[in-house]
């Protein structure tokens, strides 16, 4: 009756196990997950290029319309229609990858593949790896995207406010004092910027894992009917930790760009 | 004290913290609602609006959980 109401399995632990070595390079379960999660978006992709109609039907009806659901976000974040369709492709990337590989992992039975002892599959996003370096590339993104709106001098300046602490001492010692404050403010931006990174990874890892950790820890607890309300909420935060990442990601390049002018330079 | 014991005390520490997420997490669909009274029409938005706005207040005490997985 043990085995029958319970079903005991050891807590994934927090470093993913390596599956075998690409010269020197180790995959892991997890990474096998990225190559199934690449793998489907990318056949997707071009069966659903080649069988696309100027009339849609069936399932292009539904990536139309979740199409139109993004762009219509991503739009109102950003505020402008034509900006917004510059960093559109990269938020609907996102979404789709992030979002993919947050479901797969909820799949049932994935669990089960063993090789040698350990899972094949693991959800991908509940590496720190795989999250950890999305966040640290969409910084540096953000980072050059500032560099190309403002300038390089500009880019530092706003760390880094020598000339302002100048221009406030030259009006009074008060706006001088205030000029100090900033300059300190924009030290901090710098801190500001790598929590970015941090804060976007962690969120991320501490949703999937936590979820998988704790649906191993409820299948040893129930294995019946309990699990399926840990189902729901994992598929639904699932689905908002994507929106939460990506909507950020835009939210954090909407504040990147210069203010709405008539000329600027393009990204 | 033993380590186990200091490392048991710090992982019970660390779940105690995520307490205070529900506390903001409580404000702000409270504050949600609220708008919804004002204002019906734009009750969809708000609530989605105010799902990602839970999963950004959550942040912390995911921090916290993963500290918790760490210890």
């Amino acid at each position: 009756m043990e085995g029958f109401l319970r079903i005991q399995r050891s807590i994934s632990p927090l470093e993913p196990d390596t599956i075998f070595s690409i010269a020197g390079f180790p995959i892991s379960n997890s990474t096998m997950m990225l190559f199934v999660v690449v793998a489907l978006v990318a056949t997707a992709g071009i069966v659903f290029r080649r069988r696309a109609q100027l009339i849609p039907q069936g399932f292009q009806n539904v990536v139309e319309l979740f199409y139109d659901a993004v762009l219509g976000v991503v739009t109102q974040i950003v505020g402008d229609a034509r900006r917004a369709e510059r960093i559109f492709p990269l938020i609907f990337s996102l979404i789709v990858f992030i979002g993919l590989s947050n479901i797969l992992g909820l799949l049932p039975g994935l669990s089960s593949i063993t090789i040698n002892g350990a899972n094949l599959f693991r959800t991908a996003t509940s590496d720190f790896n795989t999250t950890f370096a999305i966040a640290l590339v969409m910084v540096v993104f953000l980072q050059v995207v500032t560099i190309r709106e403002w300038g390089l001098l500009a880019y530092i300046g706003k760390f880094i406010q020598v000339r302002e602490v100048i221009q406030g001492f030259r009006q009074g010692f008060a706006a001088g004092m205030t000029a100090v404050i900033n300059f300190f403010i924009g030290l901090l931006d710098i801190v500001s910027e790598l929590a970015k990174i941090v804060s976007l990874s962690l969120r991320l890892f501490g949703n999937m894992f936590a979820g998988e950790v704790l649906a191993t820890v409820i299948l040893g607890g129930v294995a019946f009917v309990v699990p399926a309300l840990w189902m729901s909420m994992s598929l639904l935060s699932a689905v908002v930790q994507t929106m939460v990442f990506s909507f950020l990601v835009t939210a954090y390049y909407t504040l990147a760009l210069k203010p709405e002018t008539d000329s600027g330079p393009k990204v | 004290m033993e380590l186990e014991a200091a490392r048991l005390i710090a992982k019970g520490l660390t779940t105690l913290t995520m307490g205070l997420s529900a506390v903001g997490e409580g404000y702000l669909i409270g504050k949600a609602f609220e708008a919804m009274g004002r204002n019906p029409e734009i009750q969809d938005t708000l609530f989605t609006r105010m799902i990602i706005g839970v999963a950004m207040a959550e942040s912390t005490a995911i921090y916290a959980l993963v500290a918790f997985f760490i210890l």
